[in-house]
């Protein structure tokens, strides 16, 4: 494998939800909320939860096999596995070694990227350097989570809780056969001084010791995740059209040249003002949060894939794929399908 | 570009916590003797953050070395890796707080998990973005300046009870910091290979929280029960981690056509010392050019084998050849070799 200046492309996608729906309706029924309220600030309606034991590599390890196939490509053509999560299957080693595992990928370099919803986007700049540093051939980039088995789901923990849904999906990532078509470009940012405001504390290993009982407990959990709803939608709605124009500016781009803008799922209301802001048609908006809630690093591979297949993303499309979340981080991709 | 320009690593830290935490300090509450401690694990001592700090605060002091040694300037950092398994908080994780305290622009900074191969693979990351093409020929010139962080703290998840025996007197904290971009001076990479095998992995794992048990990821009794604290199986990854060490360190080594008879310094990690030294042998590495980063302040997980290397940097003479090699959870284990 020598270095390359071929650019990469997704050569196929596939994605894995639990089967169990949980409306807004049902959440009504265990903590003081409605669906109306619910669907009035997120836009959500239903999102999906699992049912039995399952990690993120059990929902990974489904959409990767299919990513597979919709690529004509086997497991044994798969050097580099990339998995975006902040819902690890188990504390360590990384969901990417458990999932290696389960696909017979045999020894292989394979690690997590800890990037909240811009985990993905964070994911698939990794593995494009790898890739053209002649570290690998073909990559597996997953995003995975399992939140609801980390959700406070009583009336103390409503404003986060009815947000979050399970849910993953991979793509694989290989060299493209024509110049133009595939992954442009890919732009990173962070903001640490704003951590806190949508974060999970415990286990915290700045804590001794990093977990306890009294995390479980009380009026705000330690262990379970915070958000100051406002401020992050503030902040977000500035960051998500920043980004966005710098992607298509590095391609010499506008906003005209856009035909589908995949942005991350954390909130309906959020993605609707981007887009008036944009001036971007709400048609070319990719939007699916209404059944999945926020899924953090499988919203964008999972609102992808739908565009894939319903004829929204065709190709030659030039889609931006963008996000926001907690650290805060923020992240977009440009690429020509 | 002068001559001798390429990309390599401009600059190191390492920074160890507080003061040494010594065998007889933990052997009491382990229900054990300080000497039965050093029989069993090979360590003498480690170092234990203070309530408060996490890996950020490690790594923020060792990244202030690394942004001097390299006459790099924070505001010049165009991307921040951060490799550990023991982030400040469950999310964000540790790359963001590190941002903030440095004070960095708002670039890039991600976490990534691959155990004790953590640094490897931020290396091997930071050397793919260094050199990342840009669209119209030449180099993508945002990141030329690349800080990697690896470290844990490790102490506020062990078990200081009897039952953690085992663990508890091995793992350990503490943080390295390396500046990686183009320049004339400082240890290039000749060679990087690491990998995993997932079907170890519940060997030697930390297995709670854990998202995947449903309904609740974590509950009272999973923590009465300990499983929230680590646990291995030493006794038979021993021989699979030795060889395995070996074979990394073998093809890296092939790779530079370098002999290990020519290798100035090798640092080999693992959480057992005497398994590290052990596959430095196999290798005919002489045991006066061997450092085991566990054997001097336990194991650091990602963090060990850059902390080694910092604290080693400033003794080797331009030219000198360098191995490193480390294994750890996962299974992930691989090596490299540097040339000063």
């Amino acid at each position: 494998m020598n270095r390359t200046n071929r650019i990469n492309r997704i050569l196929g996608i596939g994605k894995a939800v639990p089967e169990r729906v949980v409306s807004n309706e049902m959440l009504s029924r265990v903590m003081d909320t409605s669906d109306e309220w619910i669907q009035q600030r997120t836009g959500i309606r239903e999102r999906r939860h699992i049912s039995s034991d399952c990690g993120a590599t059990d929902l990974g390890k489904v959409a990767a096999e299919e990513a597979l196939r919709a690529a004509g490509l086997g497991i044994s053509d798969v050097d580099l596995i990339v998995f975006a999560t902040l819902s690890p299957d188990i504390d360590w080693p990384s969901c990417a070694c458990l999932l290696a595992a389960k696909l017979g990928a045999g020894r292989i370099p394979a690690f997590d990227v800890k990037n909240q919803c811009s985990g993905f986007v964070y994911s698939l700049a990794c593995a494009d350097a790898m890739i053209r540093a002649g570290r690998a051939r073909h990559a597996l980039v997953v995003g995975g989570e399992i939140h609801s088995t980390g959700l406070d789901l009583t009336t103390r923990g409503r404003e986060v809780g009815v947000i979050f849904g399970d849910g993953a999906a991979a793509v694989v990532l290989g060299p493209s056969d024509e110049p133009a078509r595939g992954l442009l470009s890919t732009h990173l940012h962070a903001e640490g001084k704003f951590a806190e405001k949508l974060w999970l504390e415990a286990a915290a290993s700045r804590s001794r010791p990093r977990i306890r009982p009294e995390d479980l407990e009380g009026d705000s959990p330690a262990a379970f995740p915070r958000m100051q709803g406002k401020f992050v939608f503030k902040h977000a709605v500035t960051r998500f059209p920043e980004v966005i124009q710098e992607a298509l500016a590095a391609n010499g781009l506008g906003i005209a040249d856009l035909d589908v803008l995949i942005p991350h799922q954390a909130n309906l209301r959020i993605n609707q003002f981007v887009a008036a802001g944009l001036g971007l048609d709400e048609a070319k908006v990719v939007n699916n949060i209404d059944r999945y809630g926020n899924t953090t690093a499988a919203s964008i591979p999972l609102a992808l894939y739908e565009a894939v297949h319903d004829g929204r993303v065709r190709e030659g499309s030039v889609v931006c794929l963008a996000a926001f979340g907690a650290g805060f981080t923020w992240a977009a991709a440009l690429l020509r399908w | 570009m002068r001559p001798d320009d390429d990309v390599r690593l401009l600059g190191f830290g390492c920074h160890l916590p507080g003061g040494a935490v010594g065998n007889d300090a933990l052997a009491p509450a382990l229900g054990t003797t300080a000497d039965e401690l050093a029989r069993a694990t090979g360590i003498r001592l480690r170092h234990h953050a203070a309530e408060g700090q996490g890996p950020s605060d490690l790594a923020l002091r060792a990244a202030g070395d690394a942004l001097a040694a390299a006459a790099t300037d924070v505001a010049d950092l165009g991307l921040i890796v951060f490799a550990t398994a023991t982030p400040d908080v469950t999310f964000p994780g540790a790359a963001c707080f590190l941002q903030d305290k440095l004070g960095a622009p708002t670039v890039g900074a991600l976490d990534v998990r691959a155990q004790s191969a953590g640094f490897l693979c931020a290396l091997d990351l930071a050397l793919a973005f260094a050199r990342l093409p840009a669209a119209g020929g030449g180099v993508d010139g945002r990141y030329a300046r690349v800080l990697i962080a690896a470290g844990e703290v490790l102490s506020a998840g062990l078990d200081f009870s009897p039952r953690g025996r085992d663990m508890t007197a091995r793992l350990a904290d503490g943080a390295g910091a390396a500046v990686v971009g183009t320049g004339s001076r400082g240890p290039r990479v000749r060679a990087l290979r690491w990998y995993t095998d997932g079907t170890l992995a519940e060997r030697f794992w930390c297995e709670y929280p854990a998202s995947r048990q449903y309904p609740v990821r974590i509950t009272a009794q999973n923590l009465a029960e300990g499983r929230h604290f680590p646990t291995a199986d030493l006794r038979a990854l021993s021989p699979i981690v030795e060889q395995r060490l070996a074979e990394a360190a073998r093809e890296v080594l092939d790779e530079s056509g370098w002999q290990a008879s020519e290798l100035d310094l090798a640092i080999v990690d693992y959480v057992a010392p005497e398994t590290a030294r052990a596959a430095a042998r196999v290798l005919a590495v002489p045991d006066a050019r061997t450092v085991v980063p566990t054997g001097e302040f336990g194991h650091v997980m990602a963090g060990g084998l850059l902390m080694a290397l910092a604290r080693a940097a400033g003794e080797l003479r331009p030219g000198a050849r360098v191995l490193l090699a480390a294994a750890g959870p996962g299974l992930a284990w691989g090596a490299a070799t540097l040339e000063l």
